[in-house]
């Protein structure tokens, strides 16, 4: 028995180690913390009323990351931002092409336009769509907002339309609200003149102008831009309209080609009277 | 005439010292849930109440040492909320064996005072993190090993830090008269 006790005592920190350690087990086994005893509670509170007690002092690192979280944070919202307000632009164009295919009389064939390119100051927009698609010269072109252009080639997949930021082209249009006639000429950036309107016509700035059913190469009433200034020149029988376009030629996208060419019949006579005209003109100028 | 009164050897002195180690165990486990958390590193925090641990351990033996980590790490279970009742208490149970090892009757202070001190606490702090991370890291689907390359040695390494205060305090002075 001695020698019982005498072994108990000389590896009694063992002993009292591995009671401890069994101890410290069943209480990590029957320990839960969802289970907290009124004691445990009180003391629990206490500490917590300590740590709000001595969170007034700036604590340093928490401040730290908290403000790289906030940045984080920051910068995801950013994206998101970007993101939606590039919804919000795209689903706007869609609504305003969903009406614009309510309000449709044509028959619009939708295009990417997939290259720029200009040529002697004409500027090009190339379409991905060609001869496959029913594209022919002389298709005239727009977006949502207004008018663009014309076709002036065609190959099977691609179609090459000049716009009318282009000195040589000469716009049959009319102002909607008076309906004046004139010709809308370009004179550079992002402004047009329309010619011919006589000083006794009264232009309201601010008026829509839209492509005339005169125009045998656009088809009628489609939007062109909008009246910004109308004077008149001393010693000039018409008044100087400036229009600015409704289309921004800069950054076009998405397009409509429109399934409309003018009555051949018409092209005909037209050209047939242009041709007479020229001739008629050579003769004249011989017997000077 | 100066009186010099050496309480070592009376049971009255080493009562008053079993005081003192259970005031500092609460103090500085309140202190490891609140004030600590301003000098935390990346999250780290030192433990202070494992260098009590250790002293005691060095200084009382092992079998105060293994009584007295347990109670610490009791009432560290019980004041920390998240805690779970046990654990605390089982790791610095096994603080307290490891550095009542390296106990040495009259020698206490030397070894407090030196180098040495700091390689206890050092090694008892791998250990104790060894084990209470493995305990962490069961019940969720981390990695044992790196997770306590990470955050064991590191917190470990802190606590070492901060035991140069008691080695300083038990330093031999030099230069005084």
């Amino acid at each position: 028995m001695r020698k019982f006790f005498d072994f108990i005592e000389r590896y009694k920190e063992y002993f009292a180690f591995t009671a401890l350690i069994v101890i410290s087990l069943s209480l990590i086994s029957v320990g839960d913390i969802s289970k907290m005893g009124g004691f445990r509670s009180f003391v629990i509170g206490s500490v917590g009323r300590l740590q709000e007690f001595s969170s007034f002092m700036p604590y340093n690192a928490l401040l730290v990351s908290e403000n790289r979280s906030m940045r984080e944070l920051n910068l995801e919202n950013s994206f998101e931002i970007t993101k939606m307000r590039r919804a919000l632009i795209e689903n706007n164009k869609l609504r305003d092409l969903m009406t614009l295919k309510d309000h449709k009389d044509y028959v619009y064939i939708s295009a990417d336009v997939v290259g720029k390119s200009t040529i002697g100051l004409i500027n090009f927009n190339t379409l991905n769509r060609g001869k496959q698609d029913s594209i022919k010269v002389g298709m005239a072109v727009r977006n949502d907002l207004g008018l663009i252009g014309r076709i002036v080639g065609v190959s099977d997949s691609y179609s090459l339309v000049e716009l009318i930021v282009n000195k040589d082209i000469k716009i049959a249009a009319k102002i909607q609200n008076s309906r004046i006639d004139g010709v809308l000429e370009w004179v550079g950036g992002r402004k047009f003149k329309l010619k011919n309107i006589p000083k006794s016509y009264g232009v309201v700035v601010g008026d829509t102008v839209l492509t005339s059913s005169y125009s045998n190469k656009y088809p009628a009433e489609l939007p062109i831009g909008i009246v910004r200034a109308a004077f008149e020149k001393p010693g000039d029988i018409f008044q100087r309209v400036e229009v600015e376009p409704f289309a921004e030629f800069a950054n076009l996208e998405l397009v409509f080609i429109i399934n409309f060419i003018s009555n051949p019949e018409r092209e005909a006579v037209i050209s047939d009277m242009d041709e007479k005209l020229r001739i008629r003109q050579s003769k004249a100028r011989r017997r000077r | 005439m100066k009186i010099k009164f050496k309480p070592e050897n009376t049971n009255k002195a080493r009562n008053i010292r079993f005081i003192v180690y259970f005031v500092s165990a609460i103090v500085l486990s309140v202190a490891n849930l609140t004030v600590i958390n301003y000098i935390s590193v990346e999250g780290l925090m030192p433990d202070l109440t494992l260098i009590l641990c250790v002293l005691i351990a060095v200084r009382e033996g092992q079998f105060v040492g293994v009584f007295a980590g347990f109670l610490i790490g009791l009432i560290f279970d019980f004041l920390s909320p998240e805690a779970v009742i046990g654990t605390g208490a089982l790791t610095k149970t096994v603080v307290g064996l490891i550095a009542g090892w390296f106990h040495r009757e009259k020698k206490t202070d030397f070894i407090i005072g030196s180098y040495r001190f700091l390689l206890i606490v050092l090694f008892s702090s791998i250990v104790h993190n060894a084990i209470y991370f493995f305990m962490y890291v069961k019940s969720s689907e981390l990695m044992f090993m790196p997770f306590f390359l990470k955050y064991g040695i590191a917190i470990s390494l802190y606590t070492t830090v901060f035991a140069v205060f008691p080695m300083m305090l038990k330093m031999p002075k030099k230069g005084y008269l």
